[in-house]
């Protein structure tokens, strides 16, 4: 009886091993990078992207395999007229199959987004899909984002890990963190205006640049320019904390500071919708890294020329981003609309429906500033 | 199957404890932030989390009083004393109706979710029938021994709750709790149902009662745990909003997944959201073992003579065949919404008319007195 038992379950065993969904790690091909680009001669609106697939035997260096495996990626690209259509041609190029779930990174080019697509539709799919990651860092590309991910970085393996460490070590210098493909979703739904980082190609061994940020209108979605780096600069000196470096000219003479921890705080002065008020209170605490000569830095008085300066060049950078994005591009990255909603929401709600858009409330805001300058220490040296 | 003996069938005050998270949290943690956030601005939905609390406490409260005051009674016997034997009978049909359901709409959910996150090409019925098989083993066991389980699973559940909590506090800006009290009233009471709703399961207690050893205790063990469940619910919810934010959460489909997927690197490990997976799959399985367990217990309460396992591996089917009933995402939350409906109907409608029968009786009983 006992033995009959065994024989009735011992095949059953063998269902253990039966699994639909196996899939081996070697027949993965995990993606890490995505460029997305207009497809040539575009009149049926075509979208062009590029996959990088990480190769796992380049990555490795053996000690004994001198120069350290070989490539450790492939790029392939096919165009068509959505991402997910895209991806099942390229799957056709690719033994493996397409894993989604480890995109580190996903660039798109400025000549897709600034008439034809909506970027939130060119990233649908990036959140839609149930295996992707909230944490894809998006970067806008000058010109063609296919030639970014060819770009050779000597000390990474792979190009899109390269431009995402150097977006995340950028921005953690000043102390933000890079807009992930999770927090799109806000702005997408509620279609408010946000910043991306701009990448630059140029003609170094990287190839690669991060040169300031590419500016969308909520309202359509659409890029409406690019702010250089000095104007990032003062945009990050209207957050709530960040950290910054600033260069004074004091008579002809350079003088550089940091500002490790500096704070600003809005504060709401008419409460008028039709002409609102904010006054920006900014608290700098500069630390004198680099001058050129020709200053006693110990004394004071001489400091207090210096903070002055360095008052006046604060409110200059942060006035410069200021107007070009009320009076240019009249959308709101300073995130005014997030200061009104979560403080103010009675005047939120009648300002709501025409913030940066038709009415356009935020072209008609008054802006003050009232630059708080500590200077810190003078460094080592005299 | 051979199965172990404990000495005797009865469970402590601290089981009933347990007992009320372990049938509340189900499915519905995955979902219910984005519920509440669809309806209510910053983080105010924690109100209506609160009154839904409060109103499972209550029902507990009252369930467990009512059945303290017949110790050692089984439902189907002090209801057919106070409300006449035909409307025992009914209404221990129908709650046998609903916790049928219940196992069958939970097993529809986890298939549907793991397909979504896990599984691509397997096809539900097949998980569907796996996990059933699962929960089968445990209930045709002791009852006790789901309990005993009912503990590892939910100081499992609660650790792991923690440190999800913790590993994702720097991703949290806590600006997003702003503005405090701005939803009109009309939102909170058109949410309210929904938050009720979440906490719908308490039912069980009306059964499980019988087998405490000191009903009066179990009433506070009861309330305890209600109040257990609601500060689970409010932290997780409050999570949400400070990672995600009220409008990613209002637009996630499942923004527990989505609090877990951000949580960054930890170790070695790029994702973590699968382990979590663990955690809250074992959560549902010990939810549908009770209430697989119930449908078993009232069968055996109404005939006594019922064999347990018989009974067990003859619910089987039926609840396999139900759970394959709804065939999408959106057919499997109504199920949801009429399960919790007629829960909290049947559950209201019972205990007013036990109630109002111990009122009436009561009096009785005091005016023969004097």
């Amino acid at each position: 009886m006992r033995y009959l038992f065994f024989l009735f379950y011992l095949p059953i065993l063998l269902l253990l091993a039966g699994c639909w969904d196996s899939l081996e790690i070697e027949n993965r091909a995990f993606v890490s990078g995505v460029a997305i680009d207009p497809g040539e001669n575009n009149e049926d609106k075509n979208l062009k992207m590029m996959t990088q697939i990480v190769i796992p035997n380049g990555l490795v260096s053996l000690p004994n395999n001198g120069n350290g495996g070989g490539k450790s990626y492939r790029n392939l690209s096919d165009t068509g007229k959505t991402i997910f259509e895209v991806k099942s041609a390229i799957e056709e190029k690719e033994d493996g199959n397409l894993d989604n779930s480890h995109i580190e990174l996903v660039i798109i080019s400025d000549e897709l987004v600034k008439s034809e697509y909506k970027l939130s539709d060119i990233l649908d799919v990036f959140m839609r899909e149930s295996r992707m990651n909230r944490d894809i860092i998006l970067a806008i590309a000058d010109g063609s984002a296919e030639d970014l991910l060819n770009i050779d970085p000597e000390n990474v393996k792979l190009p899109s890990q390269y431009m995402t460490e150097l977006i995340i070590s950028n921005y953690n210098l000043a102390n933000r963190d890079p807009r992930r493909a999770g927090d799109m979703q806000y702005y997408f739904i509620e279609n408010r205006s946000f910043y991306l980082p701009y990448l630059v190609s140029i003609d170094a061994s990287n190839g690669v640049e991060l040169e300031g940020a590419a500016v969308f209108k909520g309202e359509n979605g659409k890029m409406v320019g690019t702010l250089t780096e000095e104007e990032v600069s003062g945009l990050l000196l209207t957050h709530r904390d960040y950290t910054e470096t600033l260069i004074v000219d004091h008579n002809g003479q350079k003088a550089s500071f940091t500002v490790p921890d500096g704070r600003t705080e809005i504060k709401l002065i008419n409460r008028d919708p039709e002409n609102l008020h904010f006054q920006f209170d900014v608290f700098l605490t500069g630390e004198l890294v680099e001058a050129f000569q020709g200053m006693d830095f110990i004394k004071e008085e001489n400091m207090e020329e210096l903070k002055k300066k360095l008052r006046l060049e604060a409110e200059k950078v942060m006035m410069k981003t200021i107007r070009k994005l009320r009076d240019e591009y009249r959308v709101d990255i300073l995130e005014l609309h997030e200061f009104l909603f979560r403080k103010h929401p009675e005047i939120w709600k009648q300002v709501e429906n025409d913030w940066d858009s038709g009415k356009n409330y935020f072209s008609n805001v008054d802006i003050t500033l009232n630059v708080d300058v500590t200077i810190r220490e003078p460094g080592n040296t005299n | 199957m051979r199965t172990v003996r404990y000495a005797d069938d009865k469970i402590s005050n601290f089981t009933i404890l347990v007992i009320v998270p372990s049938i509340v949290i189900a499915v519905g943690i995955l979902t219910y932030p984005r519920t509440l956030a669809e309806q209510t601005e910053g983080a105010d939905g924690w109100v209506t989390l609160l009154i839904g609390g409060a109103v499972c406490a209550l029902t507990a409260f009252l369930i467990t009083k009512i059945a303290s005051l017949f110790p050692g009674q089984s439902f189907y016997t002090y209801t057919s004393a106070m409300l006449t034997k035909p409307v025992a009978f009914l209404s221990s049909i129908l709650f046998f109706l609903l916790a049928v359901t219940i196992v069958s709409y939970e097993t529809a959910f986890i298939a549907n979710i793991s397909h979504h996150y896990l599984f691509e090409k397997t096809p539900t019925e097949a998980i569907n029938l796996a996990f059933l098989l699962v929960v089968l083993y445990a209930v045709v066991g002791e009852r006790v021994a789901i309990f005993r389980m009912g503990f590892g699973i939910m100081i499992l559940t609660a650790v792991a709750t923690v440190i999800l909590v913790v590993t994702a506090l720097p991703a949290a800006d806590w600006n997003r709790m702003l503005p405090v009290l701005t939803t009109d009233v009309k939102s909170y009471l058109g949410e309210l149902p929904d938050s009720i709703l979440s906490y719908s399961g308490v039912f069980i207690l009306f059964f499980y009662m019988k087998l405490t050893r000191t009903p009066e205790k179990s009433v506070k063990s009861a309330v305890i745990g209600a109040a257990g469940v609601t500060v689970f619910y409010i932290t997780v919810y409050l999570m949400c909003i400070a990672v995600l934010g009220n409008v990613s959460t209002a637009n996630t489909v499942y923004p527990l997944v989505e609090l877990a997927n951000t949580v960054r690197t930890v170790g070695f490990l790029d994702r973590i959201e699968s382990l979590y997976f663990i955690i809250w799959i074992t959560t549902v399985f010990m939810t549908t073992a009770l209430a697989f367990d119930i449908s078993v217990l009232i069968i055996t309460d109404i005939f006594p003579k019922a064999n347990k396992t018989f009974v067990a591996f003859s619910l089987l089917p039926v609840m396999y065949l139900i759970s394959l009933l709804p065939t999408d995402h959106f057919q499997i939350a109504k199920l949801g919404t009429i399960i919790g409906y007629t829960a909290k109907g049947l559950t209201i409608a019972v205990l007013a008319g036990l109630w109002l029968m111990y009122g009436i009786k009561g009096r009785k009983r005091k005016g023969e007195r004097s």
